[in-house]
């Protein structure tokens, strides 16, 4: 596989409270879990809680997909389903 | 003690929506409404049995933000009702934590329970070694009386089938003290002649059921009436936003605080003078000191130990001589301390300088309402200023620490750390005291890492602590 599965992560005040940082924290072990194939990277306020809400942060995008109330789990199942479709 | 859960996100949602309404100038019949906007009809937002469950348990947290005790809520008056209310009179309530009764699941106290795995076996060693003969067979299987139950857990020890298990009930695992009883309903109660605020039971509580009374919204009108408000940041704030400290302090700014002043600033003066006592205890014999700025554990002391307050450095806070320089400089000025504690709302009740209390989350929470983005701001300078050693007393070793550079040569101090009050570090702590140890100084820090994990921190102490250390 050529391209790395790019995850950026919402580090505006919203999602910083939301816990956001939980999943920065993870980004090393994340990253060489799946073998440099996913690079995750923080950003400034994405804006997407004034589009949607609050409760629903924290946000973050997955190649592109928006993730609503992102935590590990999610982060992770979500490069699973990813990386079996591309294997298909 | 710092946790991200659940029950953590939905208390900051709703933080960050009663803020929103009054930041934001919007209606205050808002406030009635949240219940059900945040727990819409079919919505599956509902984690409680049922959607109207969740609700009063809105209704109910709403109130304790807004400073009202869930035992003086008379169901009738409406949220908006008692904002007004409480807004109109300012004052301080003088109790910190309250049980919201509604979100109590009152947890069963049998805390030993044989479970389905139970093969009801000849050897029985659950009832051959119960010393309290709570155990019985019923149906072939093993069952605890939870009333005789005395919670030794030999039972738990003794199945080969490891069929028994230990379901503790969360909050009063976690209190130091054995301050939470439970009323004939099974709802946890606290009780504050034994309770030293550390706050180890609201983040431990599963369903967020105990509750700080916040003084967020009393904080706030003072702003919006261009009253001179003066924020005080205790030093764990360089490591709670994941940005250079001075743009933490630019943020404070725009949120209507008029100036920020470092707690660090009486830090300084709390480690020259707990310096000073040490030095005079160390020339008269052996010195037996321990530190004073945790007030949760001066509430231990003072609660529990009452014989040996004498023990405890009668130095001030660095809250208290922080606040104290504000008010010699402007009288007018209000005081807002904003720290991880919870145990600080109560010490501040009990100084004249300092007139609010506020939690990193609550800044959190403003921030998020008024949209303000840390990482875009530029720096500010804080009007009071500390130093690098009085920053770190906001982790665990660094009151010691402090102490021990302004220690003359010659001296022989040789400190202790208790790094979070727990049973054990309880008995380290009147041991010391006892003159038991070679140790001659004693640091105390009810929090497990110090400040920077304490309850109300929001970001993970790791990512803190390196924060922190930058700003040093």
């Amino acid at each position: 596989m050529d391209k790395k599965i790019k995850i950026v992560v919402c580090c505006g005040t919203t999602c910083h409270l939301m816990g956001s940082s939980e999943i920065l924290i993870n980004k090393e072990e994340i990253e060489s879990q799946f073998k440099d194939q996913v690079v995750i990277s923080g950003s400034p306020c994405l804006g997407k809680c004034k589009e949607f809400a609050a409760a629903q942060a924290p946000y973050l995008l997955i190649n592109d997909e928006l993730i609503c109330q992102a935590n590990l789990d999610k982060v992770i199942d979500k490069i699973h389903q990813i990386l079996a479709k591309t294997e298909e | 003690m710092f946790q991200i859960n659940n029950a953590v996100l939905l208390r900051r949602d709703l933080k960050v929506r009663i803020a929103d309404i009054l930041l934001n100038n919007k209606d205050l019949t808002e406030l009635n409404k949240l219940p059900v906007m945040m727990t819409p009809k079919k919505s599956d937002n509902s984690i409680r049995c049922c959607t109207y469950k969740e609700r009063a348990v809105t209704r109910s947290a709403a109130l304790a933000i807004f400073g009202v005790d869930f035992a003086d809520d008379d169901e009738i008056k409406t949220i908006k009702e008692y904002a007004e209310e409480r807004l109109e009179s300012g004052v301080v309530s003088p109790d910190v934590l309250t049980v919201l009764n509604e979100g109590c699941s009152a947890c069963s106290k049998n805390t030993y329970f044989v479970t389905n795995a139970c093969r009801g076996c000849v050897a029985r060693p659950c009832m051959m070694n119960c010393p309290a003969k709570a155990i019985t067979m019923q149906q072939g299987r093993a069952v605890i009386d939870p009333d005789k139950c005395i919670s030794c857990g030999k039972c738990l020890a003794a199945c080969p089938f490891h069929a028994i298990t230990y379901v503790p009930v969360p909050c009063q695992e976690a209190c130091p003290v054995d301050a939470i009883t439970k009323d004939e309903d099974g709802i946890a109660q606290i009780d504050f002649d034994k309770c030293i605020l550390c706050g180890k039971c609201m983040v431990a509580c599963p369903f967020g059921a105990i509750f700080e009374k916040s003084q967020m919204p009393l904080v706030i009108s003072k702003i919006k009436q261009q009253k001179k408000v003066v924020a005080m940041v205790a030093p764990a704030i360089a490591g709670q936003f994941m940005v250079d400290y001075g743009k933490i302090i630019t943020g404070l700014l725009k949120l209507g605080f008029s100036e920020v002043a470092e707690v660090a600033y009486g830090a300084i003066v709390t480690g020259q003078h707990e310096t000073a006592e040490w030095i005079e205890m160390n020339e008269e014999g052996k010195a037996i000191l321990t530190s004073s700025c945790c007030p949760a554990y001066v509430n231990y002391v003072e609660k529990h130990l009452p014989e040996k307050r004498e023990f405890v450095s009668h130095t001030l806070s660095p809250m208290r001589y922080t606040s104290e320089e504000i008010k010699r400089r402007d009288p007018d000025a209000l005081t807002v301390f904003i720290g991880p504690c919870v145990a600080k709302k109560a010490e501040a009740l009990t100084d004249n300088n300092t007139d609010y209390v506020l939690s990193f989350e609550e800044i959190g929470v403003m921030l998020a309402a008024k949209d303000i983005q840390l990482m875009e701001l530029e720096v500010s300078e804080p009007s009071l200023v500390g130093d690098g050693p009085a920053r770190n007393f906001a982790v665990t070793q660094g009151v010691a620490e402090a102490i021990k550079l302004n220690i003359p040569a010659g001296c022989n101090f040789n400190p202790e750390i208790i790094n979070g009050i727990d049973k054990k570090s309880m008995f380290k702590i009147k041991a010391f005291m006892d003159g038991k140890f070679k140790t001659n100084f004693m640091e105390v820090m009810a929090c497990e890492g110090g400040c920077i994990a304490g309850p109300n921190s929001i970001t993970n102490p790791k990512i803190g602590a390196a924060f922190l250390k930058k700003s040093l």
